[in-house]
Parts: C-alpha cells; sequence; structure tokens
C-alpha cells in the first residue's frame, strides 16, 4: 500500500512554522486557540456501534455478541485492523480418502489495546482433516487444485507454491518438474566439475611451490 | 488552597495509572490494570448495591466510573499521610508535575495523529449518509459532521501534535499547558453536550490540564539562548526514553498498518449504497459498511444491522443478526457496473427472497465534495 497523502507532512511543517512564529505574540495565539481548539475523544464504542445502524437500545446485546468493532472501541482511538495472512503449505491425500490442509499464521483483528488476537475462528493456523470435502475430491489432479486455490481462495501465497501430495499429477505440474529436475541436474554437475577444477589449482600450486621453493617466511 | 491543588495533583496521578487507556506498545499497563481492577471494581459494586452490565471497564461503563471513585479514595489518606511530612515536598511535586506532563504528552501526540491520519472521525458510512437527520444520535451527527472535512481533521490533529510537543519542551511548557487547557475544555464541553461517551476521562485530562496550569501561573518565565537538548528537567538519557516511547506509541499503528488516510483505505468490495428497484416489503435501501455489516434501510431509516462473514470455501456471504442471532446467506450478482442483484435466502425456512439493486454513486453526494468556496458568486 502507498502512501496516500505525500504532502501531508509538509503541511504539518508549515503548521508548526506558523506556531512558532506567533509564540512571542501570546495573544494572538489565543485567538487561534478559540477558532481551532479541537474535539478530542476518539471513536467510542457506542458510536462504533451506531456507526452501522446500531441503537442505544441494542447497544448491550451488540457488546456482549462477539461484534469486534464494537468490543475493540473504546478511549476513540484508531480503531484495530484485520490482519489477513493465512498460507496454505500443503493439500494432502491420505490412503483413506481423506484431505488433510495445512495452514500456517492465523487470521485475525489486531486490538492495539490488549493485543488479543481474538476470533482466530476465521481461520486457524494448523492441520485440518475433512472427509468428503466440498471442494476437493480425490479424483482430481493438480492442475485443477491450483486453479481452484487460484480462482476461490484467499491465502496469502500463490497457488502454485503449495505442496500437493497424494493427487494425480497434473500436465503443467510434470512439465514444472521435469524442468526443476534438469536444473538440479545441472548445478550438481557444474559442482562436480567446480571441485574437480579446485582440486587441479590446488595440485598445481604445489607442484609450482615445490619447483621454485617460494617460501614466503624466508623472502621477508 | 494549596493543599487541594496538592489533592488534585494526587487524584489525577492515581487516575492516569489506574485509568485502562488503549496503549499501543504499552499495551502489558493495560492488560495489569484489567487483571487487578476487574475484580475490585466488581467488588465496590456488589457492595454498594450497583447493576452493571459491561465487563470489559471500558469508557464511561459503570465499573470504569468505579475506578475514579477509587481513585478518589485512595488519594484522600495519600495526601493527608503526604501533607503530615512535609520532608522532600518540592521533589514531590516535581515528580507529579513531570509525569502528569509526560502523561497528558502522550494521550495528545497519540489523538492529535488519530486526526490527522484521519482515523478518529472518519468519513459517515453508506448507512448514516442515508438516514434521515431527525434518526440519527447527537455523538454519531456531530462525529460524521467533524468525518466530512478532511482540512479540519488535519489542522486540529496537528495542534494537538504541537501541543504535545511544547509540553515536553522545558522552555515553552507554559504555551503547552495553556494550549492544552483550551483544547481539553473544548473536548470537555462537546462531549457532555453532544453526549459522548468519554466524558469521565476528558474531565480527568482537564483537571491534569488545571493543576499543571496552576503550577504555570506564577513561575517567573527563564529567558535562556543557549539550546539544551532536554525534556522537561529530565536527564539527557531519561529524555531520550521518553521521545522514543511517546513517538512508538503514537506512531507504531500507523507504521504497522500503512493507512495514512483512512478516507481513502480499501473498502469491501460490495462497499456502498444500493437503491432497490423492486421493493419487497419494507427494504428499499441497502447498504454495505466498511467493517463489513449490511444494513437494510427503509425511507431512511435503519431496519437491520447484520455481520457479513465470508466462506473461505465457495465465497458465499454469511450474514448474521446480533439481535436475534439469525442466520442468512447472501448473494451478490453483477449485473453491469451499476446493476446488481442481492439474493438473500433463510436456509432453515427454505425462503429467499430476490432484489435488484442499482449503486448509487456515493462521490456524487454532496457531503463528499471536499470543495472551499472562496467567494459566493
Amino acid at each position: 500500500m502507498e502512501i496516500n497523502h505525500p504532502f501531508l507532512f509538509e503541511r504539518i511543517f508549515i503548521t508548526v512554522v506558523k506556531v512558532k512564529k506567533l509564540q512571542h505574540m501570546k495573544v494572538s495565539i489565543f485567538f487561534f486557540l478559540i477558532i481551532f481548539s479541537s474535539s478530542m475523544y476518539g471513536q467510542t464504542k457506542m458510536i462504533r456501534h451506531k456507526s452501522h445502524g446500531g441503537t442505544t437500545l441494542n447497544f448491550f446485546k451488540a457488546c456482549k455478541s462477539d461484534d469486534i468493532t464494537v468490543s475493540f472501541s473504546n478511549f476513540g482511538m484508531a480503531p484495530q485492523y484485520k490482519v489477513r495472512n493465512s498460507n496454505l503449505d500443503s493439500l494432502i491425500l491420505t490412503p483413506e480418502k481423506k484431505i488433510v490442509m495445512i495452514t500456517r499464521e492465523t487470521c485475525y483483528f489486531r486490538d492495539y489495546g490488549s493485543n488479543d488476537n481474538t476470533n482466530e475462528e476465521l481461520w486457524r493456523e494448523g492441520k485440518d482433516t475433512v472427509e468428503n470435502h466440498p471442494v476437493f475430491k480425490s479424483d482430481m489432479n493438480t492442475d485443477t487444485i491450483r486453479e481452484i486455490l487460484a480462482k476461490r481462495y484467499f491465502f496469502a501465497n500463490p497457488a502454485n507454491t503449495v505442496v500437493i501430495v497424494g493427487f494425480e499429477e497434473g500436465k503443467k505440474d510434470k512439465q514444472q518438474r521435469i524442468k526443476e529436475e534438469i536444473k538440479t541436474n545441472k548445478v550438481a554437475a557444474r559442482g562436480k566439475v567446480g571441485n574437480r577444477f579446485n582440486l587441479i589449482l590446488v595440485i598445481m600450486v604445489k607442484v609450482i611451490e615445490s619447483i621454485c621453493d617460494c617460501d614466503v617466511q624466508k623472502t621477508r | 488552597m494549596k493543599s487541594l491543588i496538592h489533592f488534585t495533583g494526587i487524584f489525577a496521578f492515581v487516575g492516569c495509572i489506574l485509568i485502562p487507556f488503549s496503549w499501543s506498545v504499552l499495551w502489558p499497563i493495560n492488560e495489569l490494570q484489567k487483571i487487578i481492577l476487574l475484580p475490585i471494581t466488581r467488588f465496590i459494586a456488589e457492595f454498594l448495591g450497583i447493576t452493571y452490565t459491561l465487563t470489559d471497564l471500558s469508557s464511561d461503563s459503570t465499573l470504569f466510573v468505579l475506578i475514579y471513585l477509587l481513585s478518589f479514595l485512595i488519594s484522600i489518606p495519600v495526601s493527608w499521610w503526604l501533607s503530615k511530612r512535609p520532608m522532600n515536598k518540592q521533589k514531590r511535586i516535581e515528580f507529579l508535575q513531570i509525569s502528569l506532563t509526560l502523561f497528558l504528552s502522550i494521550v495528545l501526540f497519540k489523538y492529535g495523529l488519530d486526526k490527522v491520519f484521519k482515523q478518529q472521525f472518519f468519513f459517515p458510512e453508506p448507512n448514516t449518509l442515508n438516514t434521515r437527520l431527525g434518526y440519527l444520535d447527537r455523538d454519531i451527527l456531530y462525529w460524521s459532521t467533524i468525518g466530512s472535512s478532511y482540512l479540519y481533521n488535519v489542522i486540529t490533529g496537528s495542534l494537538e501534535v504541537i501541543t504535545a510537543i511544547l509540553l515536553l519542551s522545558n522552555k515553552l511548557r507554559r504555551t503547552g499547558v495553556i494550549l492544552s487547557l483550551f483544547i481539553l475544555s473544548n473536548i470537555t464541553l462537546i462531549n457532555f453536550s453532544f453526549d459522548i461517551s468519554v466524558k469521565f476521562f476528558s474531565l480527568q485530562l482537564l483537571i491534569t490540564a488545571l493543576f499543571l496550569f496552576t503550577f504555570e501561573i506564577n513561575k517567573a518565565h527563564k529567558k535562556s539562548l543557549k539550546f539544551r537538548f532536554q525534556v522537561l528537567s529530565l536527564s539527557r538519557n531519561s529524555s531520550l526514553v521518553c521521545i522514543f516511547v511517546i513517538l512508538t506509541e503514537g506512531l507504531y499503528p500507523y507504521l504497522i498498518n500503512q493507512n495514512f488516510n483512512d478516507d481513502l483505505a480499501i473498502k469491501p468490495s460490495t462497499y456502498g449504497t444500493y437503491h432497490v428497484i423492486n421493493p419487497k416489503g419494507s427494504i428499499d435501501q441497502i447498504c454495505v459498511h466498511s467493517d463489513g455489516f449490511i444494513i437494510f434501510m427503509d425511507n431512511g431509516i435503519p431496519l437491520n444491522s447484520y455481520r457479513m462473514s465470508q466462506n473461505i470455501f465457495d465465497k458465499s456471504i454469511e450474514i448474521t443478526g446480533y439481535e436475534d442471532h439469525e442466520h442468512l446467506f447472501l448473494k451478490v450478482k453483477k449485473e453491469n457496473n451499476t446493476r446488481f442483484i442481492f439474493e438473500i435466502s433463510n436456509l432453515n425456512k427454505g425462503k429467499s427472497i430476490v432484489l435488484s439493486t442499482e449503486k448509487e454513486n456515493l462521490s456524487e453526494y454532496p457531503l463528499n465534495k471536499q470543495k472551499v468556496h472562496y467567494t459566493v458568486d
């Protein structure tokens, strides 16, 4: 996200300069104050509740229910924000045709007031085993699963980073795997060549040293 | 008179320690206060036979007001005990003055930034914009009025930030205290007259500012041209710590959130007001709130408010009313840029309503135009 008002700090700076100039004229400051004396109290629970059509009569019910927006407003500070950072690490098909989804990190409302990360039921970190999953079926291949993940889910990580185990391998995945295998083989081969080259270099240096008999300490 | 001033200072100080203010970085203080104060205030309420409904020590709840009673009761023996001991009186007053100035400064800094970044007075939500004026309470009406002007928020917020900085300065503290006295008296007045539920806390801050003002009346104004890096009369290291704490406490939520103007923050995709073309029953408008609420309106009067939660599996929307915990399902189909179809179904009763709607352009509302007319013609 980008900073929305690049000139905001400039504006503040200009106001500061104005006030500093005025500090020798106390009377002027007072006039300034009467015009701009501000209102500070913040977003209260009641205002948060009324902002979405609540009334004083049903305020208590809203506080008692799990209405997060109301329960986390208090002295009118900036409200807490919702953190959506669920990652799907892997999707596994077990031999009993159950589907296991392993997720990392949670989806919650972060509260500045108490640092109490409540409402984790939105999406809880860990391992979920689902029988008769409404979306994923055992006869699907990895390509279709990745398509579904990209279209219908809201996970923070891209669909092609999810590790899928137990399902039939799709065409795209197969190509990707072959490419990666070729890459790793090349790297391994390079590593071997490099090692041999290093060995030859060391032997050569030793040979030259023994021929020339150039002892570093002696020359110094 | 002097003992009364002394008592006011001690009362304000005890209040600062006990009141569970919404700290961001200093949140452990909050937790500690809640653990200690909840059983005590509950005991007092039961002892006095007072009934209460809210149990989270939120602002202006019964238990919250009892904290002030408790701090009043604590400060009576403390001030009496201290008045019997004239030793180190000057140091004690100086300690009170420094700690209360720091508290006032940090609170003003936080609220000032909240205003500058437009988080406190938010632009009215679609349902507030479409509720008839007479059906709004004074507090939400005041909030919406102030929230509709960006310039006013930035200027008032920066004034509070400047006051907080002036309070810390050793040389300009007098100006800071006078400024804060004006700001806080206005706030207290607004809170009481517009029925905003931060009445007691604003009163406490006003008392604190008044206490600090009494020291500034008679003090000779020292003039020194030499610049010294100093917060109040603290040492260089403690000054640095104070500045660090105040800056992190105020700026942390914004640096984490990266939201420097709430009006331009990302809203839900369905956010807005929808005018129903084929009214069924009394619903003639549907409003979607930025916090994920859906409000059904009847001729400018809010009927029901439901919380929306999106199903992570199939993107269907479940809506729950907090009054009767009624569960409904919602499907929104987009026909074109302005036409939307809302299908609300009750799975238990097997009923469903289909409402075809037209989305209203909120940016064309007169309230949304931030233009300043320098001349009327």
